[in-house]
């Protein structure tokens, strides 16, 4: 006896590529959660990676390089913030 | 010289003119025989006209005074003429008191009759007389209010007589109200109009007449609800009484109409009202209500409201209209043997209560709120379990949907379900139920109608806002955004596979229109979920995928990851469904699987037969509760794919069962679908939802209380509840609550004052 399979219907979830216990360090919200602005997370409130590593919602982290204290500056490590490609 | 004076005498005017001598005399007494002759009904001697100028000569000669001291003295005697042959006539000592009263009501109109006929032309004869004497002296009455003024005295001076006429009109009106008609209703508002007249007719009839109605339909309304409460036919004899009492308010008035003096009607009516309606009120809603909602019975109930609305009675039906909703609602969610028609009785039950407001209680703002408000007791009479039941009503609703029912229905069927939902306190939980049933309508393809559930998710919005729905369509967006990824990743792939592939657009959920065409190649799909926005599914790993669905998994997850380099993907097998074709002795057939079934049945393409712990080993199934399962649909229910061995038995024990392929299975379709036992609501599933939304509450309080606390900064206990009762969207007990705040007390967020153990500081 041979099956044949006709169809197959796989159900994924998806998460950010961040350790579980790990928080933006500009909000010190969880990154499965969303910026303080944001109600819900998933894609509208997305993740941003510079290339010094450092990781943040991406709105804080707008909201922050915006703002004239900044300095266009991560405000991790205080180097130039390039965004990660 | 002096002359002497001239003295001139007229002699013709030393005597005035005078009447001749007898004149006054004769004239009066021609005047009062002509009055005796008007009292006796016959013809007076000299004509009208004669009469009236014999009067003007009288006056002008200055006889007035004379004449109607005379005329007084004249009237005074034919009055009490008058009243000593009514005495005689209708007092009759040995007639009773109910003795028909038509022979002297008659004899009285009679005698009232012609008096006033009299009185008018007596008038007349007269009218120079009450033209300038009795108008030049304002103490004196004119000729008329000098006769009725006479009539009156002797009126009041006959007691006897005044008691007996009025007794007898009373008769007369209690058989008029009785349908009768012994006595003309001409002669009735004659006599009742007399005494209008007579100026008698407050304290002479009316009082006596509103006591006398006020016995007479207290008695009637007693007689109609005498051993009302607790007989059968309650409600036909409420209404036949509510019908009564509308038609004898019309007859009231009409009676008022036609007989009484106008500032009765007022009193009347509200004798009427009281003694009809007030008085018994509380039987006939006690009595009647409860039977004619239940019977709903329109007409009956507009009769009811309509009348009590007229009586300023509203309230008290209003209560008991609440309290019958309340106590029928509350019945039905509170059977617990019944859960699976609580929804639908309380639908049919919510309709049935719309269409009375609207016909029969004229959408009345008061019994809108008054419904409202029982509905909203009554549906949460039982905590979190009719919000569960409300989600699974619409789950089954939308699943079937359109297959039995047009848009139209489906549309007022989900309209319903939302009035009710909307007196939900704990709408999370309802939230926490119809996430996971939506879920797996998406996944599963469950949903009948695409529309239908769009249309269920903007009403949820409307009703509770888009943070409450923007879950629910992320979870939307989600299966939009993976039936884009899966057009997208066709081409993306490479060699073999993609040289198989059909050019069809798939489907959302990666079911194809014509997956049976004999030899396609499988059809594969994946959706993509966003964590947050869906159920949480236990994690399965280890399971033993065959080999394409394995490897076609693997290049998806690299494509996708591909494409969101910062994303990590997690397969949840569990969830997965697939049609798997399957050639048994009398014919191929098509099975719709959950993963786990399908994958069991895989095993058994080599024809062996396989213990327990040989299937758990060769599938990976680790989980025993889902394998047990597994195989329980698989061998037992509707469709025995698989034999067990022993088949004494529906149970799965895993020690000592073996299965096998069952190749003489038979169906009457082609496309099977396998009923997995896991989709079916289990305790342990309802227990975890359920615990999921205690958590999210908790969480709620908590930052509710901390947000609070940061604002006041100093707090009391009170003052803290209050603030949290009212910005909390769920019921929770003032136990609980206290019971979050100590926790956030040792956890630091605040403290106790030390002085005073009452308030709370906040700190930073």
């Amino acid at each position: 006896m041979k099956v044949k399979i006709n169809q197959w219907a796989g159900v994924a979830v998806w998460k950010w590529c961040v350790e579980d216990e790990e928080v933006c360090g500009i909000c010190r919200g969880a990154f499965d959660g969303c910026c303080p602005d944001c109600k819900l997370p998933g894609d509208d409130c997305p993740l941003i990676w510079g290339e010094c590593k450092h990781c943040f919602h991406m709105h804080c982290l707008l909201k922050w390089i915006s703002t004239e204290a900044s300095q266009q500056l991560c405000p991790m490590d205080r180097r130039p913030w390039v965004t990660a490609a | 010289m002096v002359a002497a004076p001239i003295c001139l005498t007229f002699d013709g005017f030393r005597q005035p003119p005078a009447l001749p001598a007898q004149y006054e005399q004769t004239t009066r007494n021609r005047l009062m025989s002509a009055v005796q002759a008007i009292h006796l009904k016959n013809h007076p001697d000299d004509s009208l006209e004669e009469l009236y100028r014999a009067c003007e000569n009288l006056c002008l000669h200055y006889h007035a005074e004379a004449l109607y001291d005379c005329l007084k003295a004249e009237l005074t005697n034919q009055v009490a003429q008058v009243f000593q042959a009514l005495q005689r006539d209708i007092i009759v000592p040995s007639a009773p008191t109910t003795a028909d009263p038509g022979p002297g009501l008659m004899r009285l109109h009679t005698a009232w009759h012609s008096f006033t006929t009299q009185v008018r032309l007596i008038r007349s004869i007269f009218l120079f007389l009450d033209r300038t004497y009795v108008l030049q002296h304002p103490s004196l009455l004119s000729v008329w209010d000098l006769a009725l003024d006479l009539f009156r005295q002797q009126w009041l001076d006959h007691t006897a007589l005044r008691n007996a006429i009025l007794q007898k009109l009373m008769v007369a009106l209690a058989a008029y109200r009785d349908g009768q008609s012994p006595v003309d209703s001409l002669v009735l508002h004659s006599l009742i109009h007399m005494y209008i007249d007579l100026a008698v007719y407050p304290t002479g009839f009316e009082f006596t007449f509103l006591e006398h109605t006020r016995t007479y339909y207290t008695h009637e309304s007693s007689q109609h609800l005498a051993n009302l409460s607790g007989s059968t036919d309650a409600a036909d004899r409420v209404a036949n009484y509510l019908k009564h009492v509308e038609r004898r308010f019309h007859e009231e008035e009409r009676l008022a109409l036609h007989f009484l003096h106008r500032d009765s009607t007022k009193p009347l009516m509200k004798v009427l009202y009281e003694a009809l309606l007030i008085d018994p009120i509380q039987t006939l809603i006690a009595n009647g209500l409860p039977p004619l909602l239940a019977g709903q019975r329109l007409d009956d109930l507009r009769r009811f409201y309509t009348l009590l609305q007229r009586v300023w009675q509203l309230n008290p039906l209003r209560t008991a209209y609440g309290q019958y909703v309340e106590t029928t609602g509350r019945a039905i969610v509170c059977a617990t043997d019944h859960d699976d028609t609580m929804v639908e009785n309380l639908i049919q039950l919510k309709q049935a209560q719309d269409r009375i407001l609207t016909q029969c209680f004229a959408n009345d703002d008061h019994y809108v709120e008054t419904l409202r408000n029982s509905f909203e007791h009554l549906i949460n009479a039982r905590p979190n379990r009719p919000a569960q039941l409300i989600a699974k009503f619409l789950d089954s609703t939308l699943r079937s949907g359109n297959k039995t029912m047009s848009d139209d229905q489906l549309e007022q069927i989900l309209n319903h379900v939302l009035s009710l939902f909307r007196y939900l306190q704990g709408k999370d939980v309802f939230e926490a139920f119809y996430k996971r049933d939506l879920s797996r309508r998406l996944l599963y393809n469950k949903s009948a109608s695409f529309d239908a559930e769009k249309s269920m998710l903007a009403k949820l919005k409307v009703e509770c806002g888009a943070e409450f729905t923007h879950k629910l369509e992320g979870m939307f967006k989600d299966m939009e955004i993976s039936r884009d990824l899966m057009a997208d990743f066709r081409p993306a792939r490479g060699g073999e596979l993609q040289g198989k592939q059909r050019g069809k657009r798939p489907l959302a959920h990666g079911y194809d229109e014509n997956p049976s065409s004999a030899d396609a190649s499988p059809h594969f799909s994946v959706s993509v979920l966003t964590q947050s926005y869906w159920p949480t599914y236990p994690p399965c790993d280890g399971l033993i995928l065959p080999p394409e669905v394995a490897d076609y998994k693997k290049q998806f997850q690299k494509y996708y990851l591909k494409k969101h380099s910062s994303r990590n993907l997690t397969w949840q097998n569990s969830l997965d469904t697939c049609v798997l074709r399957v050639p048994f002795t009398a014919g191929k057939k098509e099975l719709s699987l959950t993963c786990y079934q399908a994958l069991v049945l895989l095993l058994f393409q080599d024809g062996q037969e396989r213990s327990y712990a040989q299937i758990q080993h060769e599938t990976g199934i680790q989980d025993n509760d889902e394998l047990i399962r597994t195989l329980q649909s698989l061998s037992g229910g509707r469709y025995r794919i698989l034999t067990k061995n022993p088949a004494d038995r529906e149970v799965v024990i895993p020690a000592s069962d073996r299965f096998s392929f069952n190749d003489g299975f038979t169906a009457p379709l082609y496309r099977l679908k396998i009923n997995a036992i896991q989709f079916k609501e289990t305790t342990q599933e309802t227990e975890t939802t359920t615990e999921k939304v205690v958590q999210d509450r908790q969480h709620q309080v908590d930052a509710a209380i901390v947000r609070l606390m940061k604002a006041h900064k100093n707090r009391t206990h009170t003052q803290l509840m209050n603030d949290l009762f009212q910005s909390l969207q769920f019921p929770i007990s003032a136990a609980d609550l206290k019971k979050r705040i100590d926790i956030l007390i040792d956890r630091d967020y605040m403290e106790r004052d030390s002085e005073d153990a009452n308030l709370y500081r906040y700190l930073a």
